[in-house]
């Protein structure tokens, strides 16, 4: 083959697959410290272990909205936490049938003589680390590579430093057991036009592609994270039919039938167009050979951390909230979602601009 | 888009689509002259235009024959070439539903420094050379890239020409009206085993349509015509069942859901076989979001020729034998295909040439 079939093939194959089971998806829940602590903040909460823990207790507790995820993506701090009755968390997500994944990058760093362009570090001894995050429970791996839209922008160095780095941390993580999330973001950021998107969209997740074939990663391990083809942030915005419309063509033309999901990123959606847009990808009628679901973060968790406020008595409303928004996702990835049902705050631009994890 | 739309987008998605429809495919009927000359000089008939006529009339006015057809490859001379009575093949296609195709490329150069492994040529004109067959009434074309398992090959020079040449082809044909066929063939010499024919089609597919995405070709108005997924000429033979499952998952690998049609060259197989192994991968029970289909030169007329052996007494028969082995496949597109076709003689016959040329 020319793919790598080590040990763990048919392990990969199979958590790639229930991973991407209709009506589940993936809550991105890897928040670096220093990112979770822009999202405390904002809720006056403190940057401290006990309320980063509390938090993840609140979201990997709600009992309810776990049969709505297939996985949730952890920071490493977060895989050996445990609950406040003792029970470690990657227990009570596998009790519940969700995966355990890791985040294994290490930021970006600038691309010198471009203009603000980036790669991904994290390779020193990443293959001994996904040995580690295997032990300690994890079964897939998010690594996040990150590109611009401008006048010479991505430029080549970019899409092929960015899609050789996806690819290589890719084989690692499939040496490893680990099945790995592929993550080329476009950054929203500009005033370009949702056709711009698109080319820049196919033209990436083709190297992407080449790249991973390039370096014998089976795709029947892998999955897919990538933004959902829309305009720019300063441009007029679209329908989410016309987003469904680009991304699916974006994808039919681009991602081989052997990937058995892709899980969008949220970008700076608000909760409520990120579920509106993913249900209009599943409602689409073309044939679509890989599952198309969700992989959020802020448009998981916004309005549940407004109603937490890092406040014990608001646990319980808060648990509703996320369940509300897993649900409507869950939905959205049966093309069922009838929208709505929350009281504004699901519709809050999450856009940042020049957004930094 | 990042592909090149102009005003033959809708057209070409269109005839794309209607070349891959479920029970139909394509007669490879564009050998060059010096190509056909052998296959009428194996028959004992000379190479002369009006026996090449004689020929293709006899294949394209088969009754019956043209409702398994979807689309028929031809040579230059062909497409200017009438019926006995007067008209035109391109009408005679046209009438029966199947769309007329055109042969482009010039044949293949070695590439010097390498082990015998080649390029293809054809690009010089191109553009107004396809013009003027759209005008001739063609909607699609079709250009044989050749690559070869050894050692050290496929090399990288050789996949990078292949894919760039099939990619800049794509794209002029594309900006003329013309469905491209991309054909990246990977001949069958050779003793590796069929995992080795998987890799090495995996990276060259990969390969082809990162460089059709470089050139802009809109993928939804092309067709693929691959090899299968078989063992070496001279390794053991496997299963149909196991050339279907390593050539669609090659294919899962590699080709993008866009693309609407996969039509399989037949290589050295025999009528048979190509026809088997083309059955089993559509009852193959996995994701295929293009359809499976043929595009077969030999594997639909050797038997065909056999049984003319130029003589007009022998048309009949040789008809007949034409129309089985395009009914079989027809069958073998919906994996409906119960191998008991009747079997004319030289069904079973290898068509294997070593080193094959066209």
């Amino acid at each position: 083959m020319s793919a790598f079939v080590g040990k763990y093939a048919d392990e990969l194959i199979k958590t790639a697959r229930y991973i991407a089971t209709p009506g589940k998806g993936i809550l991105a829940a890897d928040e670096s410290t220093g990112t979770i602590g822009k999202r405390l903040s904002s809720i006056n909460v403190e940057n401290i272990e006990s309320n980063r823990q509390a938090l993840r207790e609140l979201l990997f507790k709600s009992g309810k909205a776990l049969p709505y995820l297939s996985g949730v993506i952890l920071f490493e701090e977060t895989l050996y936490q445990k609950a406040s009755d003792g029970k470690p968390f990657v227990e009570v997500l596998q009790e519940n049938n969700v995966i355990p994944g890791i985040k294994v990058d290490k930021g970006v760093v600038e691309l010198a003589g471009t203009n603000g362009e980036t790669t991904t570090q994290g390779f020193d001894s990443l293959g001994a680390r996904c040995q580690q995050y295997y032990k300690a429970g994890a079964r897939f791996a998010k690594w996040r590579a990150v590109l611009k839209i401008g006048p010479t922008e991505p430029s080549e160095l970019s899409i092929q430093q960015n899609a050789q780095g996806l690819a290589r941390y890719a084989i690692i993580c499939q040496e490893n057991g680990l099945v790995p999330i592929v993550e080329p973001e476009i950054l929203t950021d500009g005033d370009h036009d949702i056709k711009k998107c698109a080319s820049v969209t196919e033209a990436v997740l083709a190297a992407v592609y080449k790249a991973l074939n390039d370096q014998h990663v089976l795709l029947e391990g892998t999955l897919l994270k990538p933004n959902m083809v829309t305009p720019g942030s300063d441009s007029p915005k679209v329908t989410p039919e016309v987003i469904a419309e680009y991304t699916v063509t974006a994808l039919r033309r681009t991602v081989p039938p052997a990937v058995p999901g892709i899980v969008f990123l949220s970008g700076g959606q608000s909760e409520e167009e990120a579920t509106l847009n993913l249900n209009a990808m599943n409602k689409l009628e073309v044939l679509k050979p890989w599952t198309l679901s969700f992989s959020f973060g802020r448009a998981l968790q916004k309005s549940t951390l407004k109603t937490w406020a890092g406040k014990k008595e608001n646990v319980e409303k808060a648990q509703e909230v996320f369940l509300v928004r897993c649900r409507g996702n869950s939905e959205a990835t049966l093309g069922k979602y009838t929208g709505g049902g929350d009281g504004g705050l699901a519709s809050e631009s999450l856009f940042e601009k020049g957004y930094k994890y | 888009m990042s592909c090149f739309t102009n005003k033959y987008a809708g057209e070409l998605v269109k005839n794309a689509a209607y070349i891959g429809t479920p029970g139909k495919g394509i007669l490879a009927a564009d050998e060059s002259t010096g190509t056909i000359g052998k296959r009428l000089s194996s028959i004992n008939v000379e190479n002369i235009e009006e026996n090449r006529r004689s020929l293709r009339e006899l294949l394209f006015c088969t009754p019956g024959a043209l409702e398994c057809l979807s689309g028929v490859i031809l040579f230059e001379e062909t497409l200017y070439q009438k019926t006995a009575s007067g008209k035109p093949f391109v009408d005679v296609l046209k009438e029966g539903g199947v769309l007329p195709g055109i042969k482009v490329d010039k044949g293949t150069v070695e590439l010097r420094g390498t082990n015998g492994e080649t390029t293809t040529q054809g690009l010089d004109g191109l553009g107004q050379r396809c013009a003027k067959y759209y005008e001739a009434g063609a909607r699609f074309a079709k250009w044989r890239a050749v690559l070869k398992i050894g050692l050290t090959e496929p090399s990288e020079l050789a996949i990078h020409e292949n894919a760039y040449g099939l990619a800049r082809y794509a794209a002029i044909c594309q900006e003329n009206g013309l469905v491209p066929i991309v054909e990246p063939e990977i001949l069958v010499d050779g003793s590796h085993d069929i995992e080795k024919c998987a890799a090495v089609t995996e990276r060259v597919l990969a390969a082809c349509y990162k460089a059709l995405n470089d050139h802009h070709v809109m993928l939804e108005g092309t067709l693929l015509k691959p090899n299968m997924v078989t063992p070496g000429s001279d390794a053991p033979k496997v299963a149909p069942e196991v050339i279907a499952e390593l050539t669609v998952r090659a294919l899962q690998r590699t080709v993008p859901a866009a693309v609407p049609a996969i039509v399989f060259l037949s290589g050295g197989q025999s009528e048979e076989q190509a026809t088997l192994n083309l059955n089993a991968m559509n009852k193959l029970k996995t994701k295929k979001p293009w359809s499976l289909s043929f595009s077969f030169g030999r594997a639909l007329q050797q038997s065909t020729l056999k049984a003319w052996a130029g003589k007009t007494g022998n048309v009949g028969k040789a008809r007949a034998a034409f129309l089985c082995r395009c009914k079989a496949n027809s069958e073998a597109t919906l994996g409906t295909y119960q191998g008991n076709a009747t079997l004319g003689e030289g069904a079973s016959e290898s068509l294997h040439v070593k080193d094959y040329k066209y």
